[in-house]
């Protein structure tokens, strides 16, 4: 067959490779996987041009929405309702804070430099979000308590869909500008709802039929057409789409609680539906690093500068939220491990080019001074968030070793104490029986200390892998 | 977001929703789906135009292969060495009777319409073969022994596979044409050689390693992507990526043996392949059926009147087959069964386009003259492909439902009399109570069937 074709398998599979291997890399050395791919896009793309970069652009239009419903879908079926509802009040508190401050210090920035403020608290909502992907395959490898890591957990599924339902909203706010705040509230809420009552209600068909669609063939491939119908025929009655994947997603991922709860008859044991969905989210994740990295250019120091000061602000935001919402609790123990956790992934890199889209969507609707204004700012997101994702990837990366560095020197530092203080207590027995032994006694020991204390970190550090493992397959 | 993506989801779910449908109705009618496909893909394309035929076009040269790919892959993934050596013998013969007979047939055809003799027996080889997916299942709801099922089953799996390579081989025989037979052979024979070891090597080493993948999240997609990856290694030293397809498939069908053949200590216990590969391989194929659909032209009669021909020298090609491979068997008796089990697929609707792409690709290696009229048969063959597929897939559903009507009513006429003999007269009257309502309701007379087929047995 022809050389083009060639060329594009080997992409196809390179760019999985790729993948692959940041995904080992990311469990041996720590280094995320995102920092690979958007290289390799970046070498792809903007330096060795073997990507058609106008081609990419003309498929936007499919592969943004195409991702976000992938990416929503996936979130809600993270979401476990029970958790959220009964023991996540802290996360989801350090979720909603964090977004919010986010919003508004981004904004503030925003404005300072001279830019619209709703703009700016669009670029907040984008930025503000962390991964769960990453953080749910670090949170396993670290020493913190369980409600620690269910704080940490929500915290990062939550702000995946909070990024994106907030960014839809302020940018239908920026849209129907003119309009009272009552009249976009109504917006707002009426797309939401219609996007919910959707997603449920489809859910709720393939839950009651789930049973009879697992014997078929073929579930995985249906289950995506029906998410891909919920999108469409919210949007097309006016509901958000985004919205309707979601709850699809929650629906699906609470489908036996769900199930039971309704006392629906013909509810599916098991659905092998997260091990396609893994699969898939994976593919969507490598590929649209690398479509993100090979679309971006960066133009100038400037953006490079102010995406260094928002992600600046992020931290600060970040760290206020988690002083707030561990106040007076057992988890402020945790209170740099929860900072360390801020790496942007997917989200940010989906709804970087969305105020793009709508707004070139949309262009009839605004005063043409404003429009023009608008799309020069909506043109930066794409570089800004590029800058932020980057920068929070290496932060975290440096972060989670810091804080695992000093878990471990506190926990040596807590073995040595305990262990001196049983030398000293055998040392008191035994000089109490034989006080001449207690001099030799004391040198050797140290030495052989250090040993095993290391030894068991090593030990803990596969534990720790495997935990990972265990998490991910779930 | 705009209305072009929501369009977009549409046609995407949509044809999901037909693939799905499609199955549907051919496990509960047997109408097959690839019908409700075409149909839509006409739809589509050359009917509404909600498709841009010229951007399917344009990704024609990534469609194609991939879907090659995919097929052949999962083809030698349902290729199960051991069976295929020890148990069927005569499937073997009857796949590769048949594939011959059409190449034969369908040539002399094609050279008494005044057109060149191998371009016949090429367009033999892409229609010779009939799809397993749904010989596979229709197989499963018909009254005939184990062994028989097995070798339609293999005839099945095997012709897929035979219809792609000889395509591949003959046209390179073709492209060669001026060298020497020995010539064309060698070159055909290297190809293909470099293609297994390369295939064979990757398989080998996927075995090797395939604990340790397993572990790792993201198993499938890495398979799909050593799979290109072999593909393209292998065609780029000049290889058949095809073939090298074929033998990782067939490699990793049967990892299990091959490892404990070769003692390898890291093979999987399971790996949840399978399942996958049934999902992707439905979505391509829904898809091809439906890309197919819509890039067809149907330019006039001459192409259907030249199908109806050469379908009946199909026809007959596969009843002297079976005839020769079912003689002096005990397969004989399913004679009629085999020589209905027809149908035309993925592999015939994948390498129509086959010949003209790599007439193209190679139209500085053959002379002018012969090019242009080499060329017009091959834009040819796509178009009647698309009839054959058609019309056999049409024939095998009248014909499975003429045989199983002809079954309920031998049943009907013999069965109670020689089996009230043998049992008591309560049983008998309950069974043929149960007759009646099979033959009245219609419904599944196959399930009714099997536990009959078993006492007779």
């Amino acid at each position: 067959m022809g050389m083009e074709t060639l060329v594009a398998f080997g992409l196809i599979s390179g760019i999985i490779f790729a993948g692959f291997i940041g995904e080992m890399i990311f469990r041996r050395f720590g280094i995320p996987a995102v920092l690979l791919l958007l290289a390799l896009g970046y070498l792809l793309g903007p330096i060795f041009h073997e990507i058609d970069v106008n081609m990419l652009q003309s498929i936007r239009y499919i592969v943004g929405p195409l991702a976000l419903v992938i990416l929503l879908f996936d979130g809600g079926m993270r979401l476990n309702i029970y958790d959220l509802i009964h023991g996540g009040g802290r996360g989801v508190l350090m979720a909603i804070l964090v977004t919010v401050l986010s919003i508004l210090v981004v904004g503030g920035i925003w404005v300072a430099l001279g830019y619209d403020f709703m703009m700016g608290a669009v670029l907040g909502a984008i930025v503000g979000g962390t991964t769960s992907t990453m953080v749910v395959a670090i949170v396993n490898g670290m020493k913190v308590s369980d409600k620690a890591k269910q704080f940490i957990l929500i915290d990062a599924a939550l702000t995946d869909v909070l990024a994106v339902i907030l960014t839809i909203a302020l940018m239908t706010i920026i849209i129907t500008h003119t309009a009272s705040v009552q009249g976009t509230g109504k917006e707002i809420l009426g797309s939401f709802s219609i996007g919910g009552l959707i997603g449920g209600m489809l859910g709720l068909v393939w839950i009651g039929l789930s049973k009879q669609l697992r014997e078929i063939n073929f579930f995985y491939m249906l289950t995506l057409a029906i998410l891909l119908l919920a999108y469409v025929v919210s949007e097309y009655f006016g509901g958000s789409g985004a919205i309707a994947a979601l709850v699809f997603g929650v629906m699906l991922g609470n489908y036996r609680e769900i199930g039971q709860m309704l006392k629906f008859k013909n509810v599916a044991d098991d659905a092998p539906l997260f091990t396609f969905q893994n699969e898939i989210g994976f593919l969507v994740r490598v590929f649209y690093f690398v479509y993100l990295g090979a679309l971006v250019v960066i133009g100038s120091m400037y953006s490079v500068l102010l995406g260094l000061a928002i992600m600046a602000a992020l931290v600060a935001a970040r760290f206020a939220s988690t002083y707030i919402s561990t106040y007076k609790s057992e988890l402020v123990e945790y209170r740099w491990h929860i900072n360390a956790f801020m790496p942007r992934g997917l989200a940010a890199a989906v709804m970087g080019t969305y105020p793009l889209t709508v707004l070139l969507e949309n262009q009839g609707a605004i005063p043409a001074d404003v429009y023009n204004s608008m799309l020069a700012q909506a043109n930066l997101f794409i570089e800004l968030s590029f800058v932020v994702i980057v920068a929070s990837v290496i932060l975290t990366t440096i972060g989670v070793l810091l804080v695992r560095r000093s878990d471990a020197a506190k926990e040596r530092k807590g073995k040595e104490m305990a262990e001196e203080v049983e030398k000293r207590a055998a040392a008191r027995r035994e000089g109490e029986e034989e006080p001449e032994s207690e001099g030799k006694g004391k040198t050797p020991k140290p030495e052989t200390e250090g040993e095993p204390d290391q030894e068991e970190g090593v030990k803990l550090g596969r534990e720790d892998k495997k935990g990972a493992k265990k998490q991910k397959g779930k | 977001m705009g209305l072009e993506t929501l369009i977009a989801f549409v046609i995407i779910a949509g044809i999901i929703f037909a693939g799905f449908f499609g199955e549907i109705l051919f496990k509960r009618l047997g109408i097959p789906s690839v019908l409700l496909l075409f149909a839509v893909g006409y739809m589509l394309g050359p009917v509404m135009h909600q498709v841009d035929t010229s951007t399917l076009q344009n990704i024609d040269y990534i469609v194609g292969p991939l879907a090659l790919i995919i097929l052949l892959f999962e083809g030698g993934m349902d290729l199960n060495i051991y069976r295929l050596i020890h148990e069927s013998g005569r499937g073997v013969l009857m796949a590769i009777l048949v594939t011959v007979l059409s190449m034969l047939v369908t040539g002399a055809i094609w050279m008494a319409l005044g057109y060149n003799f191998m371009m016949g027996m090429v367009l033999g080889a892409i229609v010779g073969g009939t799809t397993s997916s749904m010989v596979t299942s229709l197989a499963g709801g018909i009254n005939v022994s184990e062994k028989a099922k097995q070798c339609l089953v293999i005839e099945s799996a095997l012709t897929d596979v035979l219809t792609v390579i000889i395509t591949i081989a003959l046209m390179g025989a073709i492209i060669s044409g001026n060298a020497s037979v020995q010539g064309a052979g060698q070159e055909i024979l290297g190809n293909f050689a470099i293609g297994a070891a390369i295939g064979g090597l990757f398989g080998l080493m996927w075995i090797a390693m395939s604990k340790m993948l397993r572990q790792v999240n993201f198993f499938y997609m890495l398979t799909v992507a050593i799979l290109l990856f072999a593909y393209m290694v292998s065609e780029y030293f000049g290889g058949s990526g095809a073939i090298s397809a074929l033998v990782m498939g067939i490699m990793l069908g049967n990892y299990k043996e091959i490892g404990k053949m070769l003692r390898f200590k890291d093979v999987a216990e399971d790996a949840e392949l399978f399942e996958f590969q049934r999902e992707v391989s439905f979505l391509v194929r829904t898809f091809y059926f439906v890309y197919m659909g819509s890039l067809i032209v149907i330019g006039g009669t001459t192409a259907f009147l030249f199908s109806l021909a050469i379908m009946a020298g199909l026809v007959a090609a596969r009843w002297v087959s079976a005839q020769i491979s079912t003689f002096r068997s005990d397969l004989s008796e399913y004679k009629s069964y085999i020589n209905v089990m027809m149908p035309r697929g993925l592999a015939t609707a994948v390498m129509s386009g086959y010949p003209a792409l790599v007439l193209y690709e190679n139209r500085d290696a053959i002379a002018s003259g012969a090019y242009g009229s080499l060329s017009s048969q091959a834009g040819m063959f796509v178009e009647i492909s698309f009839f054959v597929i058609i019309i056999s897939v049409i024939l095998t559903a009248i014909g499975m439902f003429v045989l199983k009507r002809m079954e309920i009513t031998d049943k009907g006429n013999e069965a109670p009399e020689e089996k009230g003999a043998k049992k008591g007269g309560k049983e008998a009257e309950r069974e043929a109570g149960k007759r009646k309502q099979e033959a009245g309701g219609g419904g599944e007379p196959e399930t009714g069937g099997k536990p009959e087929a078993e006492e007779e047995g």
